[in-house]
């Protein structure tokens, strides 16, 4: 498969979640943090940063304008002990007002899904800008790696979660494999944001990811294949997993099954989708030209995004005629164009062939 | 070799072989370069890194031969006789092609100089063992 790494970069960076608010992200743990210090209606941890950025924005694995953003608050371990209404209820005393730079204060607007923690909405010019899902959480012990209690109103209990855990664990499988096991998963996500309906709930982001991660961790996915074989092998690897009924996916770190609520009418839709992108890409797997192979890439994952910036292309056509007219290459190999001046050995005039 | 392509060393003198890392773009990305004369064979390069990813159409990277060794030349622009220096012809072409496979990655076009394939073909010495002698012996 033609690997078009050009392609893939320049629609890795266009389907980033704009800067603005990468960097309102970054700063909201603090924001809260400091909101927390001055209030007396919540207990936090004396011992440990009270806040820490979690979900996709702690991980950078969210792709497009995320509107979420999950921070963690550390609360007094005394709080484990207690029904987990009580932290909830506290939680959202503390969180009644606070304000975000810019923003105003925001709107408390837990719904029952947030059962283990609360949603405040910010505004801006009247419209939603952005919410984030503030959750309570003790952590037994002195790692916040490892296991941390987290508060259930519905279930009146509390349980287990590990997101810094997984976040570290990501992060050496990440640099294990050349940094692509975080680039396949917002491809992944992508491609179900392009392919299915917004208003279809599952698969959860959080549940590709786990899969994506499962792939990479079982050793079924090589950092030394191009974006493209990748992409298409993983395709491939989560169609073969998928049955009659639901695929299960697994918790990277607890090992839990987190699908257990994908209906069967949903999981059937993603199987759909599955086997129309990979129809795509099939007639381009072991052979085609540019042009067809970044068509079918376009089908996958948009013309929008599927495509070399015009400055980046025209800029490398200018720079390939250049040379032509004539290329000098200095001592360390760089090739340029004669006329730039650089010292080197002139190459001369010859054509590239290749058949035997 | 060494005065101009210093990072090239000499790894061998039967075959006479050097290797060792270019860069050939601004990007910084480096090619480890092995380059060979085995008897009076014409040069044989090979990039022995990064692994170079095959162009779906032929199964092999774009203008290489069946080994995956660099195909620089048209036999029709340059022949190889012994006496050419391998620092002046053949090493700065192969720092070309790895320029242009850079982009060829990236947009899935070659856009250097290529020889038209239709045109007739002419023998390929590279595995032409006695030319040399021959040469001499004539």
């Amino acid at each position: 498969m033609l690997s078009l790494t050009g392609y893939f970069t320049n629609m890795l960076k266009l389907i980033r979640p704009p800067k603005a608010r990468r960097d309102l992200a970054d700063t909201l743990p603090d924001d809260v943090r400091d909101h927390l210090a001055k209030c007396d209606q919540l207990k936090t941890a004396v011992d440990a940063p009270v806040t820490r950025l979690a979900g996709s924005f702690g991980r950078h694995t969210g792709q497009g304008d995320i509107h979420d953003v999950d921070i963690l608050v550390f609360v007094d371990a005394s709080y484990a002990d207690q029904d987990p209404a009580v932290v909830l209820d506290d939680l959202a005393e503390a969180l009644r007002d606070l304000e975000v730079d810019g923003y105003g204060t925001g709107e408390i607007k837990t719904a029952r899904k947030n059962r283990r923690s609360h949603h405040v909405e910010f505004k801006k010019d009247g419209e939603a800008a952005f919410h984030i899902d503030v959750v309570p959480v003790v952590r037994p012990g002195d790692d916040p790696d490892a296991v941390l209690l987290i508060p259930d109103r519905e279930w009146v209990a509390w349980d287990d979660t590990q997101p810094l855990g997984y976040g570290t664990r990501l992060v050496e499988l990440n640099k294990a494999n050349e940094l692509k096991v975080k680039k396949t998963i917002k491809l992944m996500k992508r491609i179900r944001e392009r392919h299915l309906r917004t208003s279809l709930k599952r698969p959860k982001s959080y549940w590709l990811e786990s899969k994506v991660y499962e792939l990479w961790r079982d050793g079924r996915l090589s950092k030394d294949a191009s974006l493209a074989d990748l992409m298409y092998q993983l395709l491939n690897a989560i169609r073969s997993d998928c049955g009659q009924t639901r695929l299960a996916i697994y918790d990277p770190c607890l090992g839990r099954d987190l699908t257990e609520s994908w209906e069967q009418a949903e999981y059937d839709e993603f199987v759909e989708m599955l086997d129309k992108v990979i129809g795509y890409l099939e007639p381009i797997a072991y052979e085609a030209d540019a042009d067809t192979a970044v068509e079918a890439w376009r089908k996958v994952f948009g013309a929008d995004v599927f495509r070399l910036d015009s400055d980046v292309e025209q800029e490398t056509k200018k720079a390939a005629a250049a040379l032509a007219a004539g290329a000098t290459v200095a001592r360390s190999g760089l090739v340029v164009p004669a006329s730039s001046g650089v010292a080197g050995t002139t190459s001369p005039s010859h054509s590239f062939y290749g058949e035997d | 070799m060494q005065r101009r392509f210093p990072t090239l060393h000499l790894v061998g003198r039967s075959p006479l072989a050097w290797q060792g890392d270019i860069e050939p773009s601004e990007s910084g990305r480096a090619f480890t370069l092995h380059v060979e004369i085995r008897g009076g064979r014409a040069p044989r390069v090979l990039v022995l890194s990064p692994k170079l990813e095959n162009d779906p159409q032929t199964g092999r990277p774009p203008h290489t031969f069946g080994d995956r060794s660099l195909c620089l030349y048209h036999v029709s622009e340059f022949i190889w006789t012994g006496k050419e220096s391998v620092a002046s012809t053949i090493v700065p072409w192969a720092c070309e092609w790895c320029w242009y496979y850079e982009h060829w990655e990236e947009t899935g076009r070659w856009l250097g100089p290529e020889f038209e394939h239709t045109a007739p073909k002419r023998r390929d010495t590279r595995f032409d063992d006695d030319r040399a002698s021959r040469r001499s012996a004539a």
